[in-house]
């Protein structure tokens, strides 16, 4: 088992690219599993095979990598993704959908779900307590008051 | 009209300094650059580290002195030739936002005497009860609140310090900003805040921009028209639409397809590419070599590529590339 704290982040991206192949090598050869942690959530579904998706302590999302990343659930992870810019976009096109507000302190985290202060969907009920994390679709989970429970 | 035009820019720096240093080993910092900034448009600088942007950017503002190679400021003034008066009249059209806004910000002054310690000693200071007025006003522009004037930077985040860094470049109205990595150190979602404050800025004051940035997503969305550096040399322009639908170098090739993606981005220019993972490293710029500078990790390169160096041709569109293959 191996866990990799952000092992590429101050690196180029051409550098980047050749220590992912290299631990992507490892784990076929040793076959070693592995924990890849990164700020970079399409680096992180480039390596992993399942991706949890964390904001105030807190898992928001979990659920195969390809999965999350093309069709996030969670609010979070929605803007999380449309916040970023893409190959092929242009300020002239478009403009970024930004995520108002700022990360939580994790000494003073808001009451109930984390996000809620920055979540465009919030609502009183977020405030209350924090969402459980539950099955939302098969394989995925989301910690959500939008997404109640369904039979897998 | 342009702005700013560089024209073969070159920068090489001793590699050992003090009294003994021995004399002929140097790093090539800068070759050979040339690029123009068009009034209102945004100009990006892209490639790895110690490529050379910043580097670049710095003898824009005369941080550094170039060895030669020639700055025109508006098509008319030699920006090289200026005494110290012009300079500093040159340095609040001119400015410069620096990368790290936890170090470049002074923990002790105030956000007020942060915003306004170049502003005190220029010709445009309006005395210090306007001054506030307008550093408030500028604040509030970026985002922030009057009242945060007298905080001082250390209780703010790193977002809203970038946010008083860029206040500090408003300030003054200039007509260029150099935004030297200004999102690199952001978290994804407070990089988006700072994005479209910059393009409200650009729509607001007609402001042109030479933005350096080492990602291409980044740098693709918010630049008209980018020059990719390696080693000191420009490698490639294009307009920045051009450059991400057709990369002509191998070296930006390799960038693009260096950039991991999955789903529903997951074609484009890795596709054409190799596919391959990238191999060897940036080497030392202390050598000029005589063929091409990325020969040496070049999957395409041959003889003439390591012999000779390519000239920066235009390749129609007005893409330029510096490459034998392409």
């Amino acid at each position: 088992m191996l866990i990799a704290d952000e092992p590429t982040t101050a690196l180029d991206v051409t550098i980047q690219a050749q220590i992912v192949a290299l631990l992507k090598r490892i784990r076929a050869t040793r076959n070693v599993s592995m924990i890849f942690i990164s700020h970079n959530i399409d680096l992180v579904a480039d390596v992993s095979d399942d991706i949890m998706v964390m904001y105030g302590g807190l898992a928001m999302e979990t659920g195969r990598s390809v999965d999350v990343v093309t069709s996030p659930v969670h609010p979070y992870s929605r803007a999380l993704l449309a916040a970023a810019p893409v190959f092929g976009g242009h300020y002239s096109l478009s403009r970024l959908a930004s995520i108002p507000g700022k990360v939580p302190d994790p000494g003073d985290l808001p009451p109930g779900c984390p996000f809620a202060p920055r979540c465009e969907f919030a609502t009183a009920a977020c405030e209350a307590g924090i969402p459980d994390l539950r099955l939302a679709s098969p394989q995925r989970y989301v910690r959500c008051v939008l997404y109640p429970e369904k039979k897998a | 009209m342009n702005i700013l035009e560089v024209r073969n820019l070159r920068k090489r720096f001793n590699l050992e300094a003090g009294f003994f240093a021995r004399f002929g080993r140097f790093v090539h910092a800068v070759n050979d650059v040339s690029f123009s900034i068009g009034e209102n448009t945004t100009y990006g600088l892209v490639g790895e580290s110690g490529c050379g942007k910043t580097t670049t950017a710095r003898m824009l503002v005369r941080m550094y002195e170039p060895d030669s190679g020639a700055i025109s400021f508006r098509e008319k003034e030699d920006v090289l030739a200026y005494g110290s008066r012009s300079l500093k009249a040159y340095r609040e059209k001119v400015k410069y936002v620096f990368q790290d806004p936890a170090r470049s910000l002074n923990p002790r002054m105030s956000v007020f005497d942060v915003l306004t310690s170049g502003y005190r000693n220029s010709s445009l200071w309006p005395g210090r009860k306007a001054a506030r007025e307008e550093a408030g006003a500028i604040l509030e522009e970026t985002g922030l609140s009057f009242a945060d004037l007298d905080r001082r930077p250390t209780e703010f985040s790193g977002g809203q310090r970038q946010r008083i860094s860029i206040a500090r470049g408003l300030i003054m109205g200039p007509d260029l900003l150099i935004c030297d990595e200004v999102v690199s150190a952001l978290d994804v979602s407070i990089q988006g805040q700072i994005l479209n404050l910059l393009q409200d800025i650009r729509e607001r004051r007609k402001l042109s921009f030479l933005f350096i940035a080492h990602d291409l997503k980044v740098a693709g969305y918010f630049c008209d028209r980018i020059g990719v550096m390696y080693r000191g040399e420009m490698m490639e322009e294009a307009d920045a639409r051009d450059l991400y639908r057709q990369a002509l170098h191998p070296y930006t090739k390799l960038l693009y397809s260096s950039v991991a993606r999955i789903g529903p981005n997951a074609d484009g220019a890795s596709a054409d590419g190799h596919g391959a993972v990238p191999s060897g490293e940036i080497g030392s710029s202390s050598a000029l070599t005589e063929g091409c500078a990325f020969a040496a990790r070049c999957p395409l390169a041959d003889g003439r590529c390591r012999s000779e160096r390519p000239e920066l041709l235009d390749a129609g569109n007005g893409h330029r590339v510096r490459c034998f293959k392409a």
